[in-house]
């Protein structure tokens, strides 16, 4: 087996500190889509994603993760994958993701379109859509016009997505389905990487407001961090987030193989998946009845990563299959070799 | 560099071809139902087993160390090779392609906590002594740390040293010792000053553990087996050459075997637990109990799958850091709750498999065999630092949080009330 060894290759610490701060800069400045995306491609982020990707994937999704930003980053990611497998496109391009509730399952060719946006289709001309055609991956090219009265806000459990749901969209008539090989494959592992960062991103960001506000809120004549019933909590979710981190790290060091590194993508995202559920109901309950209201931050911690899970298959989902494919005799991939 | 690394693997590649076996299948492959389905952790084999095996590892240790591969990394001064850290990664992953006996006894504490620490604080005595000693197998440490007063708080041991000319005189009692019985030296903490605060009145010794008045005796162990001792020390006297680090300041030779011994815990890979509740291993199990169209039971062996990847790949990069030379750091931490935690609920998750055949011993292949894990569990979970010690550790020096606030760290550690003193200052 060929492992690539693509994690920390390019980038020193120093340069990597730069950027990541750079990023929340960014993030902190522009908060819409288009705007992420000028400014993105103003700081040169292309060059730096073609330099290292792992590295620039995993700055950009834990800093988009930690801000709790909404924009189409992940498409970009995605589409770095598919556009091998595609014709020219006629203009900017977006993804329809499969829809949460369909577990996995693409969307039959032929059948009415399902699946989720991550924004507004404004200035997208093409929206390539993953589906199944005889039990094969499948792309479909679909015209952005198309989806014009077929989306509605996700709302749910967090509206503050900006996420749309296409819940019986348009049937892709007269659209000839592009034969995916691995592409979709490749590019669900790839947006699973991302996704396991940015959950990792978000845990981070909602660790440090307990942490500071366990350390800053004083009851029985201390502070709450210095009991062990608090502290011990934190540092659970502390491991929890670091598991998670390694898995992506474990998951990048396969990205080279032909699948994409699928296998170890999966569990990076089942891994991180599980992690925010664990690392959010302990920072939860240690902000008290703070964590309840909408004047603390947290909840927004909570409904973001929970939203993410969801997004190219759920934790509880995606163990689901693993456990599956172990039982059935799919070889676990070792992930790692010297 | 590579016409030297290329030398080196040659020369390791011969030294391997010529004294060991190579493995037809990698270790990890599963046959189920056939050969050996014990499950140790600990080992609980026969006394005259136990010494074989023990014979066994300083054997292939001598070898490797006399044709250059026993202290790859280690100062020429003291009978190391002097190569770079990589050198000690390509070694070992060209003999894990062999079959070669089991070194853990001399390597996790001896070669992985005590040798870094004689290194880093021993005087040139017992640098020129015991090193070169150690790593040809010839001399096996132990750790003289735990007292039964002093467990999770190790700063408060009680056992004394008394200055006497150029010796010091040693009374006291350790316990929870693994490996006593076997080795030939000991790591021992005493309290040097019980007129200052705990952390500040304790010295570290080398101990020779055939010295009149050191008594190991055996503690039996739920799980079977008797690698634990309490060790007496009556009198013992120690050449002052054998101190590490300053006087009164053994708390700071005892940190740096701490965090080694984290580190080693956490990295341990190999061995048949760990194998035991890989995932193929535990795919086995539920394929042979039937609980295919178990939902949940698969769900469940999914994510032992992947806190086992996340386990495997955070050693690995902790490894790949120590052999670079950094310092372990609390980050082991980490390491030492993921590990204990995998083969915790991996040993649970086939016991609820097997159910009351893992209870009664019916001669069934890979039931029973479960029992000698699942009561050696709580001790991974013990051993190394409690996991509550962890959880403080990671708190404090990661997150940031707050001390406990304590009076411990301040007062005349004479003045502390202690387990088995019938009250608050009680005079030692």
């Amino acid at each position: 087996m060929t492992t690539a060894l693509t994690t920390g290759s390019g980038l020193d610490a120093e340069t990597r500190e730069l950027l990541a701060g750079s990023l929340r800069e960014l993030l902190a400045a522009h908060t819409d889509a288009a705007s992420i995306a000028a400014a993105l491609a103003e700081l040169g982020w292309d060059e730096v994603w073609a330099g290292d990707p792992a590295t620039a994937t995993t700055l950009l999704f834990t800093e988009h993760g930690r801000a709790l930003a909404t924009s189409r980053v992940l498409d970009d990611v995605l589409l770095a994958e598919l556009a091998p497998a595609l014709p020219a496109p006629t203009g900017p391009r977006a993804v329809l993701y499969p829809h949460p509730a369909d577990k996995g399952d693409l969307v039959a060719c032929g059948a009415p379109l399902r699946g989720l946006l991550l924004g507004r289709l404004d200035g997208v001309a093409e929206v390539v859509v993953p589906a199944v055609d005889a039990d094969s991956a499948v792309l479909l090219v679909v015209p952005a016009a198309k989806f014009a009265d077929a989306t509605a806000p996700t709302g749910g459990f967090d509206p503050q997505s900006g996420w749309l749901a296409v819940a019986r969209g348009p049937v892709p008539d007269g659209i000839s389905p592009v034969r995916a090989a691995d592409a979709w494959t490749r590019a669900q592992a790839a947006g699973r990487r991302a996704l396991a960062t940015e959950i990792a991103g978000v845990c981070e960001a909602a660790l440090a407001l307990a942490t500071a506000h366990t350390a800053a809120r004083w009851q029985y004549g201390r502070p709450i961090a210095s009991f062990q019933a608090v502290r011990h909590r934190l540092a659970e979710a502390h491991v929890a987030v670091v598991a998670a981190r390694t898995t992506v790290e474990a998951a990048w060091a396969m990205a080279g193989e032909p699948d994409g590194g699928a296998w170890a993508a999966r569990i990076a995202k089942l891994r991180a998946g599980r992690a925010q559920a664990d690392v959010l109901r302990h920072t939860v309950q240690v902000l008290g009845a703070m964590s309840l209201t909408l004047e603390s931050e947290m909840h927004r911690f909570v409904t973001r990563a929970a939203a993410l899970d969801a997004l190219l298959g759920d934790h509880l989902s995606l163990a689901e299959a693993t456990g599956t494919e172990l039982l059935t005799g799919t070889e676990p991939h070792p992930v790692v070799e010297i | 560099m590579s016409d030297e690394m290329d030398a080196f693997v040659a020369e390791a590649r011969e030294f391997l071809e010529a004294n060991a076996t190579r493995r037809d299948v990698p270790s990890t492959e599963v046959e189920w139902g056939r050969g050996e389905d014990r499950i140790t952790y600990f080992g609980d084999d026969p006394p005259e087993v136990d010494a074989r095996k023990v014979a066994a590892a300083r054997e292939w240790q001598r070898r490797r160390y006399d044709a250059g591969f026993g202290w790859i990394t280690g100062p020429p001064q003291y009978g190391g090779r002097g190569l770079p850290n990589v050198a000690d990664l390509v070694y070992d992953a060209l003999e894990a392609e062999y079959d070669v006996p089991d070194t853990s006894v001399l390597s996790l504490i001896g070669l992985g906590m005590i040798g870094p620490t004689i290194l880093a604080h021993g005087q040139e005595p017992v640098k020129d002594r015991y090193l070169p000693a150690m790593y040809r197998g010839e001399v096996i440490a132990c750790q003289l740390f735990s007292e039964p007063a002093a467990g999770s708080d190790l700063a408060s041991l009680e056992t004394t040293a008394v200055r006497d000319g150029d010796e010091w005189v040693i009374t006291g009692q350790k316990v929870w010792t693994s490996i006593a019985h076997h080795a030939q030296i000991g790591m021992a903490l005493c309290r040097t000053a019980p007129d200052k605060p705990k952390h500040k009145g304790i010295t570290a010794f080398i101990v020779d553990m055939s010295a009149p008045g050191v008594d190991v005796r055996p503690l039996r162990q739920m799980s079977g087996g008797a690698e634990f001792n309490e060790v007496f020390l009556d009198e013992v006297r120690v050449p002052d050459d054998h101190r590490l680090g300053e006087v009164d300041g053994g708390w700071r030779v005892a940190l740096t075997t701490l965090m080694n011994e984290r580190a080693s815990v956490g990295g341990e890979g190999a061995g048949p637990a760990a194998r035991a509740v890989s995932p193929p291993f535990l795919t086995a199990v539920l394929k042979a109990h039937g609980r295919l169209g178990d939902a949940a039971a698969r769900r469940r062996l999914a994510e032992l799958a992947a806190d086992q990847i996340a386990t495997e790949y955070l050693n690995l990069q902790a490894v790949r850091r120590l052999r670079a030379g950094a310092q372990p750091g609390p980050e082991a931490s980490v390491s030492k709750l993921m590990y204990a935690q995998n083969l915790t609920r991996g040993a649970h998750f086939a016991a609820e498999i097997a159910g009351p055949r893992l209870i009664a011993d019916t001669g069934e292949w890979g039931t029973f065999s479960w029992n000698e894990l699942l009561l050696s569990t709580p001790a991974l979970r013990i051993l190394g630092g409690t996991e509550e010690i962890m959880k403080n550790i990671l708190a404090e020096r990661v997150l940031g949080l707050p001390k406990e606030p304590g009076i411990d760290s301040t007062t005349p550690f004479r003045e502390l009330r202690r387990s088995g003193q019938g009250r608050a200052g009680g005079k030692a």
